[in-house]
């Protein structure tokens, strides 16, 4: 009846996996629960099963079972390498079958009627006792993951907010499209604080636009398309664009240029 | 509580035979032939209590390290030293404890998980967001491209031979598919799997090899004082799911080598890990080859050997041999080109500082910068090498009379002939294999092969932790019932494994609060993943990158561009940034190579490399003797057809494709 239920469960985590692997609108942490079932545990607990029941207890038969899963997946992507299917769908589907075909052959086995603990392993699991679990480990444990959490919590929480430099990105890009003579300009706060900046476009030394007083709020993305006008054909067109700190205005804080080599030479195109 | 069946402890003083004219008291010292093997105590599993608050402490222990951590980042001058503060708190209770003779075996091997495991999330405590060792990022692209494209092998331009061993990256890339989490995530899983799987076969190999979880357990917790343990094992690289298979094949093999039945089913599980181990790692499915291949002579040199025990390591060993080696065929024999130019250096430095009498020309606790060691650094890390060359010293022949070598009874009656007798060829062999410890240090003194000596490590640790923890356990048998001498151990135990630990990281341990030119985890910070990112969003995939060391990774990381290497084009993109001005060599170059765009980080014009290279060793470095000039990374500017697209202040992209003809 047991044995059943083994079973019953094991072709549930097939199907539910395979399932996942279609990515269908299973939750992610079910889904990770699955896929470390599917990947870590059942292959390593299927193999073993077919190849050599005989066990020394259970730590080393988790043990064995967590590693000939991992031993496992190797040989299972050269076969999968075979098909270009190192796919979500790959994946499902070969260990599904995989397990399927492990556990179809786990009853009737070469070894699964006839084996029988070694005489040296059954000394060894007689004289290994086991240990038990009291009333207050859950809540031990409870402790133990709590700490665990707040302790990576801490630490992610400071990596994330430790940024030692406050800075401004400004890029320029010709846009894309039809349209050669246009660039697209954009500047990123990352200044920890809003910025007010003003942003001055120079076709060959000459002023084409200038905007001032741009304000970008901290962690913002400003993105604009300007229009230039190539006048000398024969000429590299030098198209330049400088960013001021509105409250520096004398300084040149975020400096861009795009060269091009003759009028229409824009085939670097602007795709965020 | 406890049945105390039989604590056998053996001081022989037969003074005639062959060791007769040796004096006595340097056989006493050295414990020849003084010791045989103990049997544990039985004690009742009982409810591990000790276990589950050795875990609340090491949990404990964790948050320190996490507020030393964000202390670093900080700047707090006593981040570095709560870390390691936090870390004796882990792991000297635990190692005191299994210093203590009753203890039972369900509670060593808890307690060894949890100090295994708490070592590992140390680990993950200094790297919570994101890869910050440079060996990961080649890890992280290789998985990343095996996804996209579907299949293995493919080209890895930041590491050539990582698609020739695609085993991380397959297991890594399958819970990716199957569990949609990101790669960071799935990898620090699939590592936390593969610590599991070390530590625990660790112990079984030991445990079935001295036939004492006592000696296992000590065992283990003397291995974690290898400089690679706590943190290159755990980092996401080849070599850390490598040990893993490593210990799960010296298991398997012992599992060939008792059964009773069920020889060639067993036969093919131990293939598969092999397989396994051969896909992932060139150097560690070497050494496992090595190790079988070793144990396989000395049972075979042995007196009295039986022929079945011989045929089953034979076929073990025979097969640990062939596969890699077929595998490696397969795959064109990289390794070689990759290992072979690196081990002939190491190995012509090595011999020419022995020549001088072990004068290095490396400095020892001084970084590529100049910054050394503080003081209780350096003497932490001489006093492990110190306990362990001790330990060594005295547990060497007590390991191998452990074996049954030695026996002096046996001395007496037949000499030289008793000397290839024994009765455990397994730990003969791991005994000699703690001869690689002093070699290892010897290449941590060159310059060119320190990193052999480092990845030498793992496998003398194998070797020397089973002989420390034999050493431990003969010398204190009897008398481990005192608190105080189990405290003095965990107390050794500790000192060991801080000095691996800081002969691997030294004052790098933490990420600083500051950033610091070409050193890995103090390098890689929000500013330039978000300009990687940029580039990724704004340029596309897949552009031909020309880059420094630190800022290859990210583009290929976090941009997913193309990045130039040395090591993959045979040139180097760095020389086009160095040079002060663009010659027709570096024109040329950059048309060879095919660069769309440059990286240029003005931040390497601040200091000297802490790691030593700028770029990646090749033909830029070569030009450099100090920070590279201002000037010459701005030269750009000025340069007809070049446009300078982004720029954060600190770096700055150049579209080149008109100097490359890629426009």
């Amino acid at each position: 009846m047991a044995e059943n239920k083994v079973k019953a469960i094991i072709v549930l985590a097939i199907a539910v996996v395979w399932t996942a692997s279609l990515r269908t609108a299973l939750t992610t942490i079910l889904k990770c629960i699955v896929a470390l079932l599917c990947i870590f545990i059942i292959p390593g607990v299927l193999f073993i099963r077919f190849l050599s029941p005989s066990k020394r207890g259970i730590f080393e038969w988790c043990l064995l079972s967590l590693g000939i899963s991992v031993a496992l997946l190797s040989p299972l992507a050269l076969l999968l390498h075979r098909f270009n299917a190192l796919t979500p769908i790959g994946w499902g589907t070969a260990l599904a079958l995989f397990c399927l075909a492990a556990w179809h052959y786990s009853g009737r086995g070469p070894v699964a009627k006839t084996a029988s603990f070694d005489a040296g392993e059954k000394a060894v699991a007689a004289s290994s006792p086991g240990a038990r679990w009291g009333g207050g480990w859950v809540a031990r444990l409870s402790c133990v993951v709590l700490a665990i959490a707040t302790a990576v919590g801490i630490a992610r929480n400071g990596a994330l907010n430790h940024r030692q430099f406050a800075y401004t990105e400004m890029w320029m890009l010709p846009s894309r499209g039809n349209d050669s003579q246009r660039v697209t300009i954009g500047v990123r706060n990352e200044e920890k604080q809003g910025r007010s900046y003003d942003l001055e476009l120079t076709l060959n030394g000459k002023l084409i636009e200038r905007r001032s007083s741009l304000l970008v709020r901290s962690g913002d993305t400003w993105v604009e398309e300007a229009a230039t006008q190539f006048t000398e054909t024969n000429k590299e067109q030098v198209v330049e664009a400088k960013l001021y700190r509105t409250e520096q205005p004398s300084l040149v804080y975020r400096h861009t240029l795009l060269k091009f080599n003759h009028v229409g030479d824009v085939s670097g195109t602007a795709s965020p | 509580m406890s049945n105390y069946r039989a604590l056998t402890y053996q001081h022989e003083s037969n003074e005639s035979g062959l060791l007769a004219g040796a004096p006595r008291y340097f056989k006493r010292v050295l414990g020849v032939g003084a010791v045989r093997p103990t049997v544990d105590l039985q004690i009742d599993g009982g409810e591990l209590i000790w276990s589950q608050w050795l875990a609340i402490n090491a949990s404990v222990a964790l948050i320190i390290a996490a507020m030393a951590a964000n202390g670093s980042r900080a700047d707090q001058p006593w981040a570095v030293p709560g870390f390691y503060f936090a870390t004796v708190l882990m792991f000297m209770p635990i190692a005191s404890r299994l210093a203590l003779a009753e203890v039972s075996r369900s509670e060593r091997v808890a307690n060894v998980m949890v100090a295994g495991l708490g070592l590992f999330m140390l680990h993950v405590i200094r790297e919570p967001t994101f890869f910050t060792g440079h060996d990961e990022y080649l890890h992280w692209v290789g998985a990343r491209q095996m996804m996209e494209s579907g299949k293995l092998f493919t080209p890895n331009v930041l590491f050539p031979i990582g698609p020739s061993y695609p085993g991380l990256e397959i297991v890594s890339s399958a819970l990716v598919d199957l569990s949609g989490l990101s790669i960071f995530v799935s990898a620090t899983i699939v590592l936390l799997v593969a610590r599991t799987i070390f530590i625990g076969a660790l112990f079984l190999v030991y445990e079935r090899i001295t036939s004492s979880a006592r000696v296992a357990a000590l065992g283990c917790i003397f291995y974690m004082g290898s400089s690679t343990f706590t943190f290159f094992d755990t980092s996401f690289s080849y070599g850390s799911l490598a040990i893993a298979l490593l210990a799960l094949c010296l298991l398997l093999d012992l599992r060939v080598g008792e059964a009773a039945s069920q020889v060639p089913l067993r036969m093919l599980m131990f293939f598969v890990a092999v397989l396994a181990l051969s896909m992932t790692h060139h150097l560690t499915s070497y050494a496992l080859a090595g190790l079988l291949s070793g144990m396989f002579f000395v049972e075979a040199i042995r007196r009295g050997r039986k022929g079945a025990a011989l045929a089953r390591l034979g076929a073990t060993a025979f097969c640990a041999c062939l596969v890699p080696y077929f595998w490696s065929r397969a795959m064109g024999n990289p390794g070689s080109n990759y290992l072979g130019p690196l081990f002939h250096a190491g190995i012509q430095e090595a011999l020419a500082i022995m020549a001088r009498g072990f004068h290095s020309n490396r400095q020892l606790f001084v970084s590529s910068d100049g910054s050394v060691a503080p003081i209780w650094e350096r003497a932490t890390a001489f006093g492990s090498v110190l306990l362990i060359c001790v330990g060594l010293t005295l547990g060497f022949f007590r390991a191998l009379s452990w074996a049954g070598l030695f026996a002096q009874h046996e001395l007496a009656s037949k000499g030289w002939r008793s000397l290839l007798e024994w009765n455990n060829s397994r730990l003969v062999l791991l005994t000699l294999v703690t001869t690689l410890y002093p070699v290892s240090m010897i290449f941590r003194l060159t310059k060119s092969a320190w990193e052999i000596g480092n990845r030498i490590g793992p496998f003398s640790f194998l070797g020397v932790g089973v002989v420390l923890a034999i050493c431990i356990t003969s010398l204190f048998g009897k008398g481990s019932v005192s608190t105080l001498r189990a405290i003095a151990i965990g107390a050794a135990s500790t000192v060991i494994l801080l000095g691996g630990m800081i002969s691997a990281q030294g004052p790098r341990i933490l990420v600083p609060a500051h950033y610091r030119v070409s050193a890995d985890e103090a390098s890689i910070e929000p500013m330039n993943i978000n300009a990687a990112l940029w580039a990724k969003a704004w340029l596309g995939s897949g552009n031909h990158f020309g880059a420094d060391r630190t800022n290859s990774l990210l583009l290929a990381g976090f941009g997913e561009q193309l990045v130039s290497t040395s090591l993959q084009h045979g040139a180097d993109a760095g020389t086009a940034i160095v040079t002060r001005t663009l010659g027709p060599g570096e024109l040329f170059m950059l048309r060879d190579l095919g660069i769309d765009y440059l990286f240029e980080d003005l931040r390497l014009t601040t200091g000297q490399a802490v790691l030593g290279t700028y770029f990646d060793g090749g033909a830029a470095d070569d030009l450099l003797d100090g920070p590279p000039e201002p000037t010459a990374l701005l030269k750009f500017d000025s340069e007809p057809g070049v446009s300078r697209v982004f720029d954060n202040g600190y770096s700055i992209v150049y579209d080149v494709r008109v100097l490359s003809g890629r426009k």
